[in-house]
């Protein structure tokens, strides 16, 4: 019964030689990426009758192997997006594939296709906290195309790499 | 030192039990350990976590591997990643391990800023070289509130973790 009771203090004993360690925890977080439209593609106003290109550079200017004929003065205007970033962290930009163009008067089936989609953002981490960058484009405009108001949407993505 | 109050433990408790004649002959064991001991060797670091709009949570596991729900990291800079580490010299005695149930980290920026940590785990590994010691790998769960203010958020106090003698 003594041995017990001894056994027993002995045990006991070892719990209160409990120890502690304390270790530091850490996080950085970083905001999430924003983008937001700065400007639309503007490709003007372009005769039917030989229809051909309208290739816009990310300058909002007229690049000289366009085919297309012009009607009138136009002001023309590539598309461009502005994203909010982190400094340092590089991105990738998601321009989409080709954007359709509607006939708005139509009843859907006119279509032009603007294709070739390029961008000129750097990628690269944002020192300022935001890019905006341009997007260049190719309009091709049918020989005999139906005249019209012609729209579409393009959808662009940004991620961190 | 331990091991000395326990023999005058032993010492009185014999007069307390002693006959008002005649003799017996008790054996009596008492087996001193020494105390068990721990040492951290490694903070938790959850690296780099993109907030999002939404709420969200990254858990790190023991082995350092970061799992997201609801927000995001980076591939290209992960930043330092790295599972908390402790040494525990328990002498090959079984021992119970205790952590937090969860810990508050706040921004170094703005420290009414916060960010809970919860669901702490631990792997405990053969300490190589040396059979009388364990290494603990502990990881846990970040939870992101929706918007949650970028920064480095850390908690100077440290969390404890305890371990004893079963």
């Amino acid at each position: 019964m003594k041995k017990i009771t001894f056994i027993l203090f002995a045990l006991i004993a070892g719990t209160t030689f409990a120890q502690t360690a304390d270790a530091l925890a850490g996080a950085d977080i970083v905001s999430p990426l924003t983008i937001n439209q700065a400007a639309d593609f503007n490709f003007g106003k372009v005769s039917n009758v030989a229809g051909g290109t309208v290739i816009i550079k990310t300058d909002n200017t007229l690049d000289a192997l366009s085919t297309a004929v012009f009607i009138g003065s136009n002001t023309l205007s590539a598309a461009a997006f502005t994203v909010t970033a982190t400094d340092t962290y590089a991105y990738t930009v998601n321009l989409g594939g080709d954007i359709t163009l509607t006939n708005q008067a139509g009843a859907g089936a006119e279509t032009m296709i603007v294709s070739a989609l390029s961008h000129d953002s750097t990628e690269e981490g944002v020192p300022a906290g935001t890019e905006t960058f341009g997007v260049s484009g190719t309009l091709t405009v049918g020989i005999g195309q139906v005249p019209g108001y012609y729209e579409g949407t393009m959808t662009v993505g940004v991620s961190y790499n | 030192m331990k091991s000395t109050i326990l023999l005058l433990f032993l010492a009185v408790s014999f007069q307390g039990f002693s006959q008002a004649s005649g003799t017996s002959t008790i054996t009596a064991r008492v087996r001193v350990v020494e105390p068990i001991k721990i040492t951290k060797s490694v903070d938790l670091d959850f690296g780099n976590v993109i907030g999002s709009f939404t709420t969200g949570t990254l858990t790190l596991d023991p082995d350092g591997i970061r799992t997201v729900n609801g927000v995001y990291i980076s591939n290209a800079v992960p930043g330092d990643v790295t599972a908390a580490e402790a040494i525990v010299t328990h002498n090959n005695n079984n021992y119970s391990i205790g952590l937090p149930e969860s810990f508050t980290l706040f921004n170094s920026e703005n420290p009414d800023q916060f960010l809970l940590i919860n669901q702490f785990t631990v792997q405990p590994l053969p300490f190589a070289g040396d059979e009388g010691s364990d290494i603990l790998k502990i990881g846990a769960t970040l939870n992101l509130e929706a918007n949650q203010l970028p920064g480095y958020y850390t908690n100077s106090a440290g969390f404890n973790v305890t371990v004893s003698y079963n």
